[in-house]
């Protein structure tokens, strides 16, 4: 397991969002987390890159382990945590007053990289591994904020890859996207899987279908079902699981 | 099946649950013309009656056709509906269970086919085992309708395996019996063996109603059973 | 089911017509004052320009004997106001970044509530404090620290509390609650999105300042720099309490001096002459054109990009 969420809770001032969270997140794989609008799922991958406790009063209890160690312990810096476990937005936010290439090198520069050829090496590696490199190398300095929806989505991966990341989460990537552009992305994260280890939380159930391989369902904050995304969406174990892959759900 | 599913929720995929029951009455509808196919076959071959002959071949017509149109139903809804979980075992269990039931209207008319080609002849032996099978076979049927209807599967197994067996039984009385008269009435050879034919073909359906019960547990609790 | 009556697709009265033609003319008659008053300044200098000339910009400024400089009071306004905004502003930003990123919300509030109790205050106390708390400060207090250092002609002289400096400090004070709290507002509208992205790559809380807000946010920043200097320019009443209203251009903080704004209304009453009078419509129009120009370089600072 490279992840693995041990009774983990989560609370925004003194409402509860996530309720005792045990689950595991497999090396190269992808795992989707799926539940209705308000089950948690955003705040469950918050909290794997501790990003929740930006937020005025948030508060998180239980452990999160990476690499067998606890990204909470008081001893960790949350900003190298963030450096190995990177994210991506549900909506593209590149840096629209910095160009294409500082957008994607930043990411090394905070890590104190200077050195002009390697920033330009990793710019080109992470764009291609991207998808984005063909598009985009004839305008590197024009400003982030010019492309289209689904290659700044790209662009943002790529920034997310710049900092050698050994974990990439998703925040349903795809939906202010049209399908085509989304279908990119779907691609992108399973050629990606091979290097990287992804979380994606979707409310697209098909989606998650398409491109995981496990599967977790959460609930009002309650881990319901967590399997092999095949099983669960041919012989799911609970009622409420069934009930909401079946669309039979408010 | 009923929908044991307690509406948790107030959105209801109406497109896909319309589907669904359409199946379900499709299947339903094939299941009495199997039944139907099944007891006139026996009775025409009992009375040597060309109606009921002739009855037996257009239900097995119309089986085909209706076979056609619940596997052209479910890939539509296949397609349209992306279903999962239930639906999906159901859509996939309902398309074999359709063709089953298709299977025995075949084994029905075959044999009507020997009702008519011994229609002038007189009966071997008077029908007692053969008459016992083929009620076995209907209720076995009923029984998957029940269930169907009501979604409870949880006397299924047993009360269809009891049923099978029984038809083992008889079929291997049957046998026997018509090996016995094969020896001592040789020259009436073809009449037994049309004979044992009727009473594999009946063996046959219970194998396939039988087969469509376990995909019925499948619809409702996911797991794989074999009823022999 | 019944047929729904059909409607006409013609054009018809409504209110939108009406309220055009008014926003129209109340838009017009703005640009009507405006030209107004300026070609009423205009018209009162014209005495002045045609009996002092080209003396009007110089330093000397002796009603008596019939000198109208006007430099030393454009030396006056511009030192005070640009020394007053370059104290403001880095103190203003910083409370800004303070109050919207890192200050508990309580807490927060409670302090820009003071900030902008203070924008509340009138001129003409805030003077008043000028001249009796922070004059003395001045003169016990920070001119025997700076004299240590008066080889440097900036920190050279001596003063009784009525000074440039007291009036550059007051000026700071005056003009710090709108640039923080404008400042605020433009921190406070860079996208959570855009700081998210930046956190999310393993950045600190400083680093994020760098790199996202401030860019963001430096448009609205200007814009708050630009409001509070326009300020600065035209405040009355405090600076002249406490800038000693000498007429006088010296490299010294501690010298006295004279803006524009503070001699208009200091010596408007006692004008004794048409020529007198005149001179001192002609610095009102030099202040006028003044703030139209800081005004038209903070719109074309702020619409020039986010740099």
């Amino acid at each position: 397991m490279k992840i693995e969420v041990k009774e983990l809770s989560a609370w925004y001032g003194s409402h509860q969002v996530l309720r005792s969270v045990s689950m595991g997140v497999r090396e190269n794989m992808i795992t989707a987390i799926i539940g209705p609008s308000g089950c948690g799922k955003t705040t469950l991958l918050r909290c794997l890159n501790r990003m929740h406790e930006l937020v005025d009063g948030a508060r998180v209890e239980g452990e999160v382990l990476l690499d067998g160690e606890n990204i909470y312990d008081p001893s960790v810096d949350p900003v190298e945590v963030r450096r190995r476990i990177g994210m991506v937005f549900q909506k593209p936010n590149p840096f629209p007053h910095m160009s294409i290439f500082d957008n994607v090198a930043i990411g090394l520069k905070l890590a104190g990289v200077r050195d002009k050829r390697k920033l330009r090496e990793v710019v080109e590696d992470c764009l291609k591994k991207a998808a984005l490199w063909d598009e985009v190398k004839d305008k590197l300095d024009q400003p982030g904020g010019r492309l289209s929806g689904g290659q700044q989505q790209r662009l943002c991966i790529a920034r997310a890859l710049a900092t050698s990341p050994e974990v990439l989460l998703f925040d349903e990537p795809t939906s202010a996207l049209d399908p085509i552009s989304a279908m990119r992305i779907e691609n992108l994260m399973l050629s990606l899987k091979r290097e990287y280890t992804i979380v994606i939380v979707t409310h697209n159930i098909q989606q998650a279908a398409r491109v995981s391989d496990y599967t977790a369902f959460l609930y009002r904050g309650v881990l319901v079902e967590y399997g092999e995304t095949a099983v669960m969406f041919k012989t799911p174990r609970h009622k409420l699981t069934e009930e909401y892959l079946t669309g039979r759900f408010g | 099946m009923g929908d044991k599913t307690k509406s948790r929720g107030f959105v209801r995929r109406v497109a896909l649950d319309r589907g669904l029951n359409k199946v379900k009455e499709m299947v339903l509808e094939l299941s009495g013309i199997a039944k139907e196919a099944v007891r006139l076959s026996i009775e025409a071959l009992k009375e040597k009656s060309r109606e009921k002959i002739e009855k037996v071949y257009e239900l097995e017509k119309r089986s085909d056709v209706l076979n056609m149109d619940i596997e052209d139903e479910c890939l539509t809804l296949a397609a349209l509906q992306q279903p999962v979980a239930r639906d999906l075992r159901f859509i996939a269990s309902m398309m074999r269970i359709s063709n089953n039931y298709e299977r025995i209207c075949d084994l029905a008319q075959k044999i009507a086919y020997i009702a008519e080609k011994t229609i002038d002849k007189p009966l071997l032996k008077p029908l007692i085992d053969v008459p016992r099978m083929g009620k076995l076979v209907i209720e076995m049927l009923e029984i998957n309708e029940e269930s169907i209807r009501t979604g409870d599967t949880s006397m299924l197994e047993m009360e269809l395996k009891a049923r099978d067996d029984e038809i083992d039984l008889l079929y291997s009385q049957t046998y026997n019996e018509l090996v016995g008269y094969m020896v001592r009435i040789p020259h009436r050879i073809d009449d037994a063996i049309d004979l044992l034919f009727v009473a594999k073909h009946l063996e046959r359906m219970g194998d396939l109603v039988a087969k469509s019960a376990a995909r019925l547990v499948y619809i409702e609790e996911g797991r794989r059973v074999w009823i022999k | 089911m019944p047929k729904r009556p059909r409607r006409k697709l013609t054009k018809r009265l409504n209110g939108d017509r009406g309220f055009f033609t008014l926003a129209l003319c109340f838009a017009l008659a703005v640009t009507a004052l405006f030209t107004l008053v300026l070609y009423e300044l205009a018209r009162g200098s014209r005495l002045s320009v045609a009996e002092a000339g080209a003396s009007l910009l110089s330093a000397e400024w002796n009603p008596g004997h019939g000198r109208f400089g006007q430099l030393p009071f454009i030396y006056g306004t511009l030192v005070s106001s640009t020394l007053a905004l370059g104290l403001a502003l880095p103190l203003s930003l910083l409370s800004a970044v303070f109050l919207v990123e890192m200050c508990p919300r309580g807490i927060a509030d409670l302090l820009s509530s003071v900030i902008e109790l203070i924008a509340a205050i009138p001129s003409v106390v805030i003077g008043l404090w000028g001249i009796f708390v922070l004059a003395p400060v001045v003169r016990d207090y920070i001119q025997p620290a700076l004299s240590k250092l008066s080889f440097i002609p900036l920190f050279s002289g001596r003063t009784m509390g009525l000074s440039m400096l007291t009036a550059v400090l007051v000026l700071a004070l005056m003009i710090t609650p709108i640039i923080t709290s404008l400042s605020k507002e433009a921190i406070a509208s860079v996208p959570a999105e855009l700081k998210d992205g930046l956190y999310a790559l393993g950045a600190t809380r400083l680093e994020v300042m760098k790199y996202v807000v401030i860019p963001y946010a430096k448009r609205g920043i200007l814009a708050a720099a630009v409001l509070g200097y326009a300020r600065a320019i035209g405040e009355t009443m405090a600076v002249t309490m406490v800038i000693g209203n000498t007429p006088v251009i010296s490299a010294s903080l501690l010298s006295p001096a004279y803006t524009l704004a503070a001699v208009i209304a200091n010596e408007f009453v006692e004008a004794t002459s048409e020529v007198y009078v005149s001179a001192l419509v002609a610095s009102g129009l030099i202040l006028f054109i003044m703030s139209a120009l800081v005004s038209l370089a903070g719109r074309a600072l702020a619409r020039g990009g986010v740099g």
